[in-house]
Parts: C-alpha cells; structure tokens; sequence
C-alpha cells in the first residue's frame, strides 16, 4: 500500500504467538465424556497499526473463534495475544477499562449490538456516559457527530433499531464502536450479510473511518473477493491453523499453498469471464 | 434463444403479478414478469433483497406461502397452464417434470427418512419404477455426483451428512425422475466456497447430460454469469434488464446492472482504493416509489423517470429504462 517510506519496522499493534483455544464441553449428553474440541491449534500472527488484516477461511476454520480470543470473549487455553506491550486475556479485559475501549468488535448481524428496545441515541449515549467520555452536556452533539460520520442522519437518534434497513443498522453498530475511540475494531463478517449494492457502501465507509482515524482493522471474512479490495495482510486458516500469511498483492498473485489456491479458484468469477478478462 | 419460431418455450411466464398481505395492506411483490425458458436452457435470475427472484420460483411452483397468491398473469409449462392447474396436477408437476433446490437442503429432505427411502420414493411415485430400479438408480444418482460411500448414504439420515452432502442429496433428488426444468433458488449460498464451486460443477455435468433446463437464482451476478446463459436482472418485483450472459455483462443496458456490475467486488482485479456503490438501498415492495422505482439510485435519471416507470421492452437483449432508444422513442409505454 502507500506510506511507503522504505521499510521501517514497525512495530506490531497485535501479537498472537502459539495460540490454542478448546472447549470441552464438559459432559455431554446422558453424561457421557466428549472429546474437547480444538477451534484453534497454535496460531501465530502479527497485526500492523493502521492496517487491514484478514483471516479468511471456510467454516469450521477457527477464524471465528480467533477473533473472539483477541477481543477477550474466550479465555485462552494455551499461547498468548499481545497488545501494544501488554498481554490480552479474558481476565485483563475485565480489568482493564481502557483494553475494553480500545477493542471493538462489529458482527455480520448487527441487530446483535443494538438493544431492540432503546432508541438509537440512548444506544450511543451509553458507552459515552459510562466511560465519562465527554461530559453530559455535550453528549449530544457527540452522538450527531457519531451519526454524521457513519453517514447518518442527526435525527437518526430519535428512532429505533426497526426503522433501519440491514446496512444502515451496521452503520449503527460502527457508530456504536467507534463511540468508544477505539485503536482496534475486529470486524467479523461485518459484510457478509448485506446486499451487493450496500455491501459496497460499508465496505467504503469502513476505509474512509480507517483512513480519518488510523484505526487497525481484523477483518475476519469467508469472501476472497471483498478480502482482496479491504486487506493490506491475509491470514488464511483452514483446521485451525495459518496455512498461509502474506500481503494481500502477494497472496492472491501468487498463492504458495494448494489450499489458498483451491480456495481463489473456487470464487465465481463470471463477470470478469463474460468480459473476456479471466481464463 | 426466445426466437419467434414454432417451437413453443419449455416455460412461458407472462405478466406474472404476486400480491402478499402483511398487517392489514397488500401489496404486490411481482408486478409483470415476463420471459421464457427454453428446453435445455440455463437462465440466471439476479436480484437484491425484496426483488421478486425467489417469489418468482415460488410463483411457478406454486409453493407461496399462505399470505401471497397470484393475482394475474399466465404460467405455461410444457403446454399445461400452471395457474388453473389443480394440486394434483401440480403435485405431478413438481419434482417430476420439474425438480426443486432451495437454500437449505432441509427444505426439500425428511429428518425421519432414510436418504436411499426418500430418493426411492420419489422414483417410486413419479416414475412408476420398482424398489429393485429405484434403488439402483438412486445409487448411480449418488455416485455420479460424487457421493463418496454411496450405500452407507442411502442408509443414513440427513442429520448424519453435512451441509455439502445433503445439498448434493438434495439436487441428487431434484433430478431423480430427470425432470425437464429445475429450478434452484440460492442453492450454494449457504455452503463454503470450495463446495460451492463443486455442487456448481456437479449441476452442469448433469444438466448439460440430460438436456435439463435451469433457472438459477443468486444474489450473485458473477455466480450466475459464470454458469448461465441467459440472466435476467430483477429489481422491485420485475424484470429490468434481459438478454445473453456475455452482452449483459459487456453491454449493460439498464443502470441498475451497470451499477451491480461495477459494485461487485472483483477478485481478479488490483485492490480498488473505493468501491463504486450505490446509494440508498432496495425499496421494500410496500414503498415503492413513483415511477421508475430505480430512479432515487440511478445517476442517469430525468424527469420522465421521477412519472412514468418503463416496460421491458422487446428484442433478445431489453432493458427497463427510459434512456433506452427503443423506449425512448415510443411516446408511450408499449
């Protein structure tokens, strides 16, 4: 990508080494003993400041699950997350107020994050009163400020989450994480669910938000095609694993493991096809 | 191709109007499709959320919910009229002259049957075969797509395969009693990109073997432009654009394709720094606006758009839109 002054090492904003993540269902049905099941089998990877990283995978992969550890929603079993200098657990995000406001966390249904039964700008008044943001004479016009810059209207507070369409409830969802100032945002099929048409919208307003705050993105995603347009880095899983991890440029020109490869050619490609562009 | 020649279409729909009701209003979620499938054919139907595509299969199937009827328009199939027909006309229809692939293969398996039991049965009462055939054609069925351990399939129930295997059931049955059309609404959505890519591959073997025409229905373009050879662009309960895959896609004629088109993420080209989206989203069928109900989207539109909505028009390669030459000139719609 561009800020390319040559080379620097920059240091990671997020360090997983050696992660591995179980559950064991403790007993199963009729009390039989189940065997644990391993989500993730010793990942390792680093995330860049500013950047767009990527872990892609089929279901069952453990990507998911990956980016519930770094958000603190699992204890780890084995290995360890770094952010910035400090080690992430479950355990420190329930100590840490500032870890929980640097981490933020959007998902592929965004009426997850929003409460049915408030209104919107009671919704983004919430982390701001809590966490003593601003004061409550200017929360206000911080929510406006919040709405603006999802591309929302001011007068968008005043209503509830039924109004809104799918994209416009992800807008929400954004504004509701962005509310808390965060460094990191784990978007996990933030995309996925949306129509082409709006999937597009979101998909520039997550890169406008970068661009404006210098946010660090994990974009977790099953779709190549919208990875390629949003990713500065790929981790590819497959079982549990990093099967491959690269820049993007590099690991769609030129994938090095059958896996990556099997799972490029497998996207439809038919637009390119009937232009004459592909194959 | 739709040429106007003595051979009838395999399936003729015309001016298909669908009406639901919903807290007390109606309104209508089809409101004039028209095309045809020819015998052998491959047609994609692409569309948003709320665009009609699915209710379209439905429609034809007559499988609507309780709360949507046909209120006009014709369906012909194979010379029989589908609208007039009985259930028990249409229980013949359905799955022997034409096969069904939903999203979820739950839709069309029984939990309680054995696979080898369903697939039988199907044979059994659509084709008159005996167990003995049956059997053994539901056992090539599953091998020739790729069904590994076919025996031990057909004694499993659909709870015991994965989400892959039982869609490959599932379009296994669809073509059993190899039906003339089948008809197969976001068959790969729900599956991993690798299986997708294989059921797809798998739906071509056997449709391009038995001559089986093919609607497929995807929110997405690039799915049913690779496979297809003729899509049909839906938007707000009609058709807005028609015509051959590749001139579609090369030429599109309406903006709302054109715009779908450039939206698309594109894998095979470089990282594209903004997306061209759309505005807006979708209009729900209750709130459709004046006009042409593309027009708060289109960068294209003027003034006769925000008035009087555009008709399909005719030709192998149409489109719904004003700035289309053909419609253009005509003083009125039609």
């Amino acid at each position: 990508m561009s800020a390319d002054t040559p080379m620097r090492k920059i240091d990671p904003i997020i360090e997983v080494s050696k992660l591995v993540k179980t559950f064991s269902p403790s007993r199963g049905l009729l009390g039989r003993l189940v065997a644990p099941i391993t989500a993730v089998a010793g990942v390792s990877l680093s995330v860049a400041p500013g950047r767009t990283t990527a872990i892609v995978g089929e279901s069952g992969s453990g990507k998911t699950t990956l980016g519930r550890c770094i958000a603190g929603i699992y204890d780890l079993t084995s290995g360890s997350i770094r952010y910035r200098d400090e080690p992430l657990s479950r355990k420190a995000f329930r100590r840490s107020v500032r870890l929980r406001r640097s981490i933020q966390m959007i998902f592929q249904d965004p009426a997850a994050s929003l409460n049915p039964r408030q209104r919107i700008g009671t919704t983004l008044a919430e982390p701001l009163v809590v966490h003593r943001l601003v004061p409550r004479e200017d929360v206000s016009a911080r929510i406006e400020a919040l709405l603006k810059s999802v591309g929302l209207q001011a007068s968008a507070a005043e209503r509830w989450p039924h109004e809104f369409s799918g994209g416009q409830k992800q807008r929400i969802a954004i504004a509701r994480a962005l509310a808390l100032e965060p460094d990191v945002l784990i978007c996990d099929e933030a995309v996925s669910a949306l129509d082409v048409s709006v999937q597009a919208q979101i998909i520039n307003l997550l890169k406008e938000i970068q661009e404006a705050r210098r946010l660090t993105y994990i974009f977790i995603s099953h779709d190549m095609a919208v990875v390629r347009h949003i990713a500065d880095d790929v981790v590819v899983m497959k079982d549990g694993e990093a099967v491959e991890t690269g820049p993007t440029e590099r690991i769609f020109g030129a994938p090095r493991t059958a896996y990556t490869r099997s799972l490029l050619d497998a996207v439809p490609r038919g637009i390119a096809m009937r232009r004459g562009r592909a194959h | 191709m739709t040429e106007a020649g003595p051979v009838a279409p395999l399936l003729s729909v015309r001016e298909l109007c669908t009406t639901v009701s919903s807290a007390g209003s109606e309104f209508d979620v089809l409101r004039g499709v028209t095309f045809a499938v020819d015998a052998g054919e491959k047609i994609g139907i692409v569309g948003e959320s709320g665009s009609g595509k699915s209710m379209t299969a439905l429609s034809i199937m007559r499988l609507l919910p309780r709360s949507a009827w046909i209120r006009g328009g014709r369906i012909v199939f194979d010379d029989a009229d589908l609208i007039s027909a009985g259930s028990e006309t249409m229980r013949r229809v359905r799955g022997r002259k034409i096969g069904m692939v939903f999203q979820d293969p739950m839709t069309s398996l029984n939990p309680l049957l054995s696979i080898g039991r369903q697939l039988t049965e199907v044979m059994e009462e659509h084709v008159g075969l005996g167990r003995r055939e049956s059997t053994a054609r539901a056992l090539e069925l599953l091998e020739r797509i790729r069904v590994p351990r076919a025996r031990q399939i057909l004694d499993s129930h659909p709870h015991q395969l994965s989400g892959g295997m039982r869609q490959r059931v599932a379009i296994a049955m669809a073509l059993s009693c190899r039906p003339q059309l089948v008809i197969a609404d976001e068959p790969t959505t729900a599956l991993d990109v690798t299986i997708q890519a294989e059921v797809i591959r798998l739906f071509e073997d056997l449709t391009s073997e038995y001559g089986t025409a093919i609607i497929l229905i995807s929110h997405s373009l690039d799915l049913v432009a690779q496979y297809c050879d003729r899509l049909l662009v839906m938007y707000a309960g009609r058709i807005v654009e028609s015509g051959p895959a590749t001139d579609v896609i090369r030429n599109p004629r309406h903006p709302y394709t054109a715009d779908l088109i450039s939206s698309a993420p594109d894998i095979t080209a470089p990282r594209m720094q903004r997306f061209k989206a759309i505005a807006g989203q979708p209009p729900a069928p209750a709130t459709l606006p004046r006009g042409c109900p593309y027009h708060p989207r289109c960068g294209s539109a003027f003034d006769r758009c925000t008035q009087t909505e555009p008709v399909l028009g005719e030709g192998s390669h149409a489109a719904a839109c004003w700035l289309v030459p053909e419609l253009a000139a005509a003083r009125e719609p039609r």
